[in-house]
């Protein structure tokens, strides 16, 4: 069976290097470690891998922002947000990124090898000491924020371009298209993309499209 | 920066040793052989990450008693 390979993207060298090779002994493959954001969109965009572990600070620099980057790029890529931190706020924002995964440091290199190999074969993982705290939020949360790329699509839509138009105007491709309108139709609750577009407007994730038929 | 941020940083960085420390830990308690080797480098790492919990406790209470 082919390992699954990994990119880990963590600021603190001792424990990048631990990762690795406490990661390795389970049979991963770390095709690359970087320490800042810049470094690990790059490895990302080489390798491909099949799953990238990002910590959720990178000195002054936001893993959840640069996940926010590497799934605007493309939303197929699967990342697993990495956190000593169990703050609910922290949690809700690296899950509207898009993250599908969120495991704590505090949890064992078992418990990260198994988020990661369910986040790569598809699968979303929240580890379970977080879970009380997701639950008791989700019973008084408010709807899942629409990322800038989801909104800029919603926009473009609701000026009348297609999707195809939409791609070519963004430079990406349908399909990259076509998920982050199905990411945003999930998250909306939508079940057409005209339902969509309306609950959008409706939400203030978009403005309505100019009465004179101008666009920009 | 306000002191949910301080704490929020404070949390970060002391977990960060202490996955390596519990991390390593963790292999060296388990069923699987280790090497010799092996079993050298992670008692390292752990004592490394172990200075570096020391320096930021000691950092945070001097903070403590500045206050």
């Amino acid at each position: 069976m082919t390992p699954l390979s990994l990119v880990l993207i963590e600021d603190h060298q001792a424990l990048r290097e631990g990762l690795e090779l406490l990661l390795s002994r389970e049979g991963l493959e770390v095709v690359g470690t970087a320490g800042s954001a810049g470094e690990g969109r790059d490895l990302v965009e080489r390798h491909s891998p099949d799953v990238a572990l990002v910590d959720i600070r990178l000195g002054d620099e936001s893993g959840i922002d640069l996940t926010r980057e590497l799934l605007d790029a493309d939303p197929e890529r699967r990342v697993v947000l990495y956190t000593g931190s169990s703050d609910v706020e922290l949690l809700i924002s690296g899950l509207d990124s898009g993250a599908r995964g969120y495991a704590l440091k505090e949890g064992t290199p078992n418990e990260l090898t198994a988020a990661l190999n369910t986040v790569a074969e598809g699968g979303t993982y929240v580890d379970p000491r977080l879970r009380p705290q997701l639950l008791s939020r989700q019973a008084t949360q408010r709807m899942p924020s629409l990322s800038k790329r989801e909104r800029e699509i919603m926009d473009l839509l609701a000026q009348g371009l297609t999707g195809e138009q939409v791609a070519e105007k963004l430079v990406l491709s349908s399909e990259t298209v076509k998920t982050h309108i199905r990411n945003a139709m999930s998250k909306l609750e939508a079940s057409t993309r005209v339902h969509a577009i309306a609950i959008a407007l409706r939400e203030g994730y978009i403005q309505p499209p100019a009465s004179d038929g101008q666009t920009a | 920066m306000s002191a949910d941020e301080r704490r929020r940083r404070l949390r970060h960085d002391l977990h960060t040793p202490l996955t390596i420390v519990s991390g390593f830990a963790e292999v060296l308690a388990g069923d699987r052989a280790i090497s010799d080797e092996d079993r050298r480098e992670y008692a390292t790492r752990i004592h490394a990450a172990a200075i570096e919990i020391r320096r930021l406790v000691d950092a945070l209470l001097d903070d403590q008693q500045g206050a």
